[in-house]
């Protein structure tokens, strides 16, 4: 619980500095006057109401946390799923949309879900060529890298 | 007669086999997103924005409106036979629902809730019909002054009578505010936050953002923590016949059914309330109004028929401020005027004179989905209870492959995805930690609006802030939103005060 309610410090606090340095870019915008306001204006004054509700906001409780029923096993896997996302950006210009789609399922399937390698293989391997077919079928090319595919 | 050519100009576009069959893909997705309980109408429908770039714009919208109000059909079933909300919308469903289950009345309250949900979608359409063309009418005459009061009044309604600390959801408005502003200026073409990023130029793209905080920050929270255990779940009815509701039950249920088809219908309208409040607030009359209350929470029929029937009058409603003012009521209504926007199509009230049969079009296919609901919900019953057994493992791969094929769609680079992941992970905090969605969606979409009547009013009025209030619907939207958010603080501030005055007794 303590650890949740520091979270939920820390992103507050996020918002705020967000509020900040939204106010600090707009002022170098061109602001204007109110009677020929220019593009800086509307930025600015959101800005500055960002950052104000931001700060009242940060003493207000959460009333939902306490039924928040996350797990640290669970945070894990969250935080493994981003990674292997970025990876899947990363990579997928480079090594191509077959290869690493199959790869990101069965990092899905088999380490996150915990299914069965025969079933893993079948699944990934026609859920990628499947959707590959299906979408430059569709006039979207996706990216094909090494392989030629 | 000038409406039974509307319609029938309408039904002309809807009856088309492409449209037909959109219509289709839309209710059944619906159901079974409604069905299942990790995956909502609004995740679903981010989720297929970019499969409608391919396709016709009334098409497109015809399918995504069928996810919606499908959902609501969806969503009791789980409810009243799990006992776990399919929908944030049938929420009420469960408690008097399973009751009935377990008695033996779950195909009773399966069929009240298909039958009360199709009598409700379809009077709120038969309202919005009525009440659409003479609020296009109306709002043709107003200028950028009533614009900025109707999208200020109406953020600030989204954000206090959403869920949740209000000041919090004030926070993600004024953040989606700012998101919009991010590209060229709308006047001058002046850069704004674009930290010299060529793509960043024509601003953040709404596909990726929604992908992210709808589609992946819903995968996030299904993997932080164990999968909801289903306790029990309750036979589902085998025979059709099971499904029809006994003459008792009918007569019961008759009075809920209409008295929730117009709470859904007016909540609906509201910015912000949406098909969820308006399901609370039906249920809640109905307990009042009954003559013996003490049999809700034990399997009254009425807690059944009445928020069911809410929530769908509220899906017909809520098309009313998009389709006249141009005006998002909801995060749903949000999305589809991104859908309209892929295409070029700015829905407001020239639409119905620009473009009639896009209009009338998507209004009757709606008539058409409620049929299609009715239809394929009652046999169809145990079929989709099996659905809900869908564990995680397999929905989780499903949906992130459908947000990165789709992020990456939106113009062949994979930056996007890279945005889609920043998103998905805030929002993903921002529930945890209370802060809601719906606000800063809809600010993103509101924001460009906002600021170009703001800029031209006050241009018009050389600088005064005055106009906003001297010109006479302007000054109305404003009195209202002020009294609409001002009584709640008042009389919470006050009351406590007052009630420590009266009793000598209370803690200060």
């Amino acid at each position: 619980m303590r650890a949740a309610r520091l979270g939920e410090a820390l992103f507050g606090a996020l918002l705020l500095g967000l509020g900040l340095f939204a106010i600090y870019q707009a002022s170098t915008l061109p602001v204007g006057s109110l009677r020929q306001p220019d593009a800086g204006l509307f930025p600015l004054a959101v800005s500055v109401v960002l950052t104000l509700l931001a700060a009242l906001s940060l003493g207000a409780r959460n009333h939902a946390q306490d039924s928040d029923t996350a797990e640290r096993a669970g945070i894990v896997r969250v935080v493994v799923l981003i990674a292997a996302l970025a990876a899947y950006a990363w990579l997928l210009p480079r090594v191509g949309f077959i290869v690493c789609t199959i790869a990101l399922l069965v990092l899905m399937l088999r380490g996150l879900g915990r299914v069965g390698w025969l079933w893993t293989s079948v699944a990934a391997v026609t859920g990628t060529v499947a959707c590959y077919v299906l979408f430059t079928r569709l006039g979207l090319p996706l990216p094909d890298g090494l392989l030629g595919f | 007669m000038d409406i039974l050519h509307s319609l029938a100009l309408g039904f002309s576009v809807s009856l088309q086999p492409a449209n037909l069959l959109y219509c289709f893909i839309g209710v059944l997705l619906g159901t079974l997103v409604g069905v299942l309980p990790g995956l909502g109408s609004a995740a679903t429908i981010a989720l297929l924005l970019p499969i409608t770039y391919h396709i016709p714009t009334t098409s497109a919208v015809i399918m995504l409106a069928g996810i919606w109000y499908g959902s609501m059909y969806g969503g009791s079933t789980t409810a009243i036979l799990l006992r776990v909300p399919g929908e944030s919308a049938s929420v009420m469903t469960c408690i008097d629902g399973f009751e009935m289950a377990k008695r033996g009345r779950a195909g009773a309250a399966l069929g009240i809730s298909a039958f009360g949900s199709f009598i409700a979608g379809t009077v709120g359409l038969v309202g919005l019909i009525f009440l659409a063309p003479p609020l296009a009418n109306f709002a043709l005459s107003f200028g950028p002054p009533e614009y900025f009061a109707l999208t200020l009044v109406g953020l600030s309604l989204v954000s206090f009578l959403g869920s949740g600390v209000w000041t919090k959801a004030l926070v993600m408005a004024a953040l989606g505010l700012l998101l919009g502003t991010v590209g060229l200026d709308p006047v001058v073409s002046h850069e704004r936050f674009t930290f010299g990023v060529l793509s960043l130029q024509s601003g953040i793209d709404l596909v990726p953002m929604v992908m992210g905080l709808f589609g992946l920050s819903q995968v996030f929270s299904m993997l932080d923590r164990r999968p909801p255990t289903i306790e029990e779940i309750a036979k589902p009815p085998s025979r059709f016949s099971e499904l029809m509701p006994n003459e008792a039950e009918w007569r019961l249920s008759i009075g809920a059914i209409l008295r929730g088809t117009l709470v859904g219908f007016l909540v609906g309208i509201l910015p912000g309330a949406g098909a969820t409040i308006s399901s609370y607030v039906a249920y809640a009359i109905e307990k009042r109004h009954s003559s013996t209350p003490e049999r809700f929470g034990h399997g009254a029929i009425e807690g059944v028929a009445a928020p069911e029937s809410a929530n769908n009058a509220a899906t017909s409603s809520g098309f009313i401020p998009l389709l006249t003012l141009g005006l998002p009521a909801n995060v749903v209504m949000a999305l589809m005027l991104g859908a309209f926007m892929l295409h070029g199509v700015t829905p407001g009230p020239t639409l119905m004179l620009q473009k009639p049969d896009m209009f009338w079009g998507i209004i009757t296919s709606m008539f058409i989905g409620n049929v299609m609901l009715l239809l394929l919900n009652l046999p169809l019953i145990g079929l989709f209870t099996q659905v809900t057994r869908m564990p995680y493992r397999y929905l989780i791969p499903v949906i992130v492959l459908a947000c990165v094929v789709g992020a990456y769609g939106v113009n062949n680079s994979a930056a996007d995805i890279v945005v889609m992941l920043g998103f998905g992970v805030f929002g993903y905090l921002a529930e945890k930690f209370g802060y809601g969605l719906a606000p800063l969606v809809l600010a993103f979409v509101l924001g460009p609006l906002m600021e170009m009547s703001l800029r031209q009013s006050l241009i018009i009025s050389q600088g005064d802030f005055a106009i906003f209030v001297e010109r006479p619907i302007s000054g109305v939207l404003l009195a209202l939103g002020v009294a609409f958010v001002a009584l709640p603080l008042v009389r919470r501030i006050f009351k406590p005060l007052a009630e420590t005055a009266l009793d000598p007794k209370a803690e200060p």
